[in-house]
């Protein structure tokens, strides 16, 4: 059996940015299971609102212990929490061969969650009646059988919070030590599959050519009703293609699927027929993404397009990512509008 | 200390209240015509039609929306023959039922929400795990805290006297075969439904759920009447139109006024509020905290999962017409959904409260007291932002969303239970 370091850091309890905000890389709530990662926190809705914690929580009465999974992987794990009294004598220096060395956890364990498989997250809560030093046994359950366990020592109401933590300035450590058992293959797996991670999210190819131009060529009228200048066409030019595109509504109606027209050329002027071209799109101001998920295709005319299934929920300024992909080149153009 | 920061807020308040008061009004009435343009896609003038839905062709039969008055007080579509739709949807509290979270077996998952003007929506539930309002109309039916009933047992009852020829008349004759040789036999012994349901096979299985779908039908034939009415907002908004500032005026205070500019405006809540029926129909996050005894509600990500499987949907075999469902085809996908709820109307909030997909909020002001906040999700994340408003313009706000109460514009009958007020 080997005993894997995976993860180690401090942070502020209380001046947890929300899940939004946080930058994964600075997100230090977070879990590493071999290469999968899950954001891990707790939470005590009655007493403390919306305050997240990753480690020790304030008070005792109910706590939600939510995890949720950042990778594709775990959510088809089965995964379990079981809470013990840390009666190791170490705090928050306990480690996994310290609980091993307890052995029968049953009695000293004040809940458990049995094996759970949850495609989007995993939440379960507990009432805390007694204050003190506990520690969490997360295990994720692979198909395969492979066993991934996490450990999180952790206090529940004994000092250090009040009216100090309020204002924000009691820093707390947090220790987050997870142990991999199993084969010898896992720390192996470990160090390879971040970069494939980096790569899907990086997303297309060629980022650093993407064009990121705003298009002024849409105006409001109404909140909820955009036109397009002139020939009601929309241009824009990358490094390798210029595409023009006209909704099909004009003006555009807020909450009613459509179709965009597309036309798409070299900056030669050659028509491209055989682009892969994806839509993505979003309010960059409210965090959030297009209500739909809009498929292009391609119509029998050179270089036309039609993207099916564009709606807008809201007004404001949205932002579309058209994703242009052909064996020669990518590219992502963009097209800013606003409602 | 806090004691004085509050008086001081408040006397700044009154004296803006004096000062307010003390103006005609009239600047309070005045609109910029983006603003007009913005009033009038939020009046109910502006909302269209209801369009007949594909799927269910029954949607304007007028004896299927009897039926379906019928079958919504219907309590034999229950296992204690006590509960209804009307049991959580209930007409004197514009279809809801004034508690957190519904009760109808037992605890249902979440709050229920009104139905007025909800046949306008491509979603349903406040996660959306629904594509049609006839489809959503049989969840709950075999919910085993709501009616827990089974789809056999309200086969059984279209087969029985009281339903029967109103059924055939409208979707044509039950099948003969299935009702003598399976469900009879099966209705009479001790199996429970879902052993009786295991018995049957695959084509007598596909007549059930026919005949379940076609109930489903018709009580969205009679929800589909549940239609919003002239709210004094409206009647503002059409003055504003007129130019008549005085009807304006004596139409919604200036407190009023001022929250619906805050409301278009500062407080930017038609970026989801938005259309006449104030909802975008679509998902978000906004970071209401879980309820006590519960973990934090997955929302449309959960949702949209079932509803892709979900046999009844716009692309199973029940429907009327095929059709292209493309809000189907379309779906938005992704982890962006977790947490994210259904936008719900804020017409006729009036009566309705507890707000919040379980009730979290006891009234309006605390519903503007979270999104004045907008503090973190438990889990995904909360796509509001503070909206940093004073006291007096959440109580401006408060005031100009109870000028959207007004009863719906349908017939007392509609209203009313027909197995109590007709012989």
């Amino acid at each position: 059996m080997r005993l894997v370091l995976i993860g180690f850091g401090y942070l502020l309890p209380l001046m947890a940015h929300g899940h939004g905000g946080v930058v994964l890389e600075n997100d230090l709530c977070l879990i590493k299971v071999g290469f999968y990662e899950a954001h891990f926190t707790i939470f005590q809705p009655l007493t403390r609102g919306h305050e997240q914690y990753c480690e020790d929580i304030p008070d005792l009465g109910e706590s939600v212990f939510v995890l949720e999974y950042l990778h594709d992987g775990l959510e088809q794990m089965a995964v379990d929490l079981r809470i013990i009294r840390n009666t190791t004598g170490l705090g928050q220096f306990a480690g996994v061969d310290d609980v091993e060395a307890i052995g029968d956890l049953d009695e000293i364990t004040v809940f458990y969650h049995p094996p759970a498989t949850d495609p989007d997250s995993f939440a379960t809560l507990h009432t805390f009646t007694e204050q003190g030093e506990f520690i969490g046994i997360a295990n994720a359950i692979s198909v395969e059988g492979e066993v991934y366990t996490a450990i999180f020592p952790f206090e529940v109401n004994v000092g250090g919070f009040g009216d100090t933590a309020v204002l924000g300035i009691l820093i707390v450590g947090v220790v987050l030590m997870f142990a991999v058992f199993g084969n010898n293959l896992i720390g192996g797996r470990r160090t390879k599959e971040p970069d494939q991670i980096q790569e899907k999210t990086v997303g297309w190819k060629g980022a650093s050519m993407s064009v990121l131009v705003f298009v002024a060529g849409l105006f409001v009228v109404g909140s909820h009703d955009v036109r397009a200048e002139a020939d009601g066409r929309l241009q824009n030019s990358g490094d390798y293609f210029v595409i023009s595109v006209q909704p099909q509504l004009d003006p555009i109606q807020i909450n009613r699927m459509h179709s965009w027209h597309l036309q798409l050329h070299r900056l030669d002027g050659r028509a491209v027929n055989d682009a892969q071209i994806s839509l993505t799109g979003g309010m960059p101001l409210h965090d959030h993404g297009l209500p739909s998920a809009p498929q292009a295709r391609r119509i029998e005319l050179d270089g036309h397009y039609v993207v099916e299934g564009i709606k807008f929920h809201m007004g404001g300024r949205w932002q579309m990512l058209f994703m242009i992909e052909t064996a020669q080149a990518t590219e992502t153009l963009t097209v800013d509008i606003d409602l | 200390m806090q004691l004085l920061v509050r008086g001081s807020i408040v006397c700044l308040a009154l004296a803006l209240l004096l000062v307010i008061a003390g103006c005609d009004g009239h600047d309070a009435h005045e609109w910029e015509e983006m603003e007009r343009l913005e009033l009038e896609s939020l009046s109910l003038a502006a909302l269209g039609p209801l369009p007949l839905n594909p799927t269910n062709l029954a949607g304007n039969n007028e004896l299927a929306q009897e039926m379906g008055r019928r079958l919504f007080f219907e309590t034999r579509m229950s296992a204690n023959d006590a509960v209804s739709c009307a049991t959580c949807h209930q007409p004197e509290r514009r279809f809801t039922d004034g508690i957190g979270v519904s009760v109808g077996l037992g605890l249902a998952e979440r709050n229920a929400p009104s139905l007025i003007g909800v046949a306008y929506s491509p979603w349903f539930y406040w996660d959306g795990r629904k594509d049609s309002l006839w489809a959503q109309a049989l969840a709950p039916i075999e919910a085993v805290n709501e009616h827990g009933s089974h789809r056999l047992q309200v086969v059984l009852l279209m087969y029985g006297e009281d339903y029967r020829s109103t059924y055939e008349e409208v979707f044509g004759d039950l099948p003969q075969a299935l009702v003598i040789s399976e469900l009879e036999s099966l209705a009479q012994s001790d199996l429970d439904w879902a052993q009786r349901w295991s018995a049957l096979g695959p084509i007598e299985k596909g007549l059930v759920n026919q005949i379940f779908s076609n109930v489903g039908k018709a009580i969205a034939a009679y929800e589909r009447l549940l239609m919003p009415g002239v709210s004094r907002f409206d009647q503002y908004v059409a003055a504003i139109i007129d130019d008549d500032i005085k009807l304006a005026n004596n139409t919604m205070s200036v407190h009023e006024a001022e929250g619906l500019r805050l409301f278009i405006g500062a407080a930017s809540c038609t970026q989801c509020h938005n259309g006449p029926l104030f909802t975008n129909n679509a998902f978000h996050n906004t970071g209401l905290l879980s309820v006590p005894g519960a973990t934090p509600d997955a929302g449309r990500i959960r949702g949209l999962r079932e509803l892709l499987v979900d046999e009844f949907n716009c692309r199973g075999a029940y429907v009327d017409t095929t059709i292209e469902c493309d809000e189907l085809k379309f779906v938005k996908t992704g982890s962006e959904l977790r947490g994210a709820m259904r936008t719900p109307s804020l017409r006729n909030l009036q009566g309705t409260a507890p707000f919040g997909h379980a009730g979290q909020f006891p009234d309006l002001r605390a519903v503007l007291d979270h999104y004045n906040e907008a503090l973190d999700a438990m889990i995904g994340h909360n796509e509001a932002k503070p909206l940093e408003l004073w006291p007096w313009q959440l109580e401006q706000l408060e005031a100009f969303l109870e000028t959207l109460a007004a009863p719906p514009t349908v017939a007392r009958k509609w209203l009313q239970d027909p197995n109590t007020v007709e012989p």
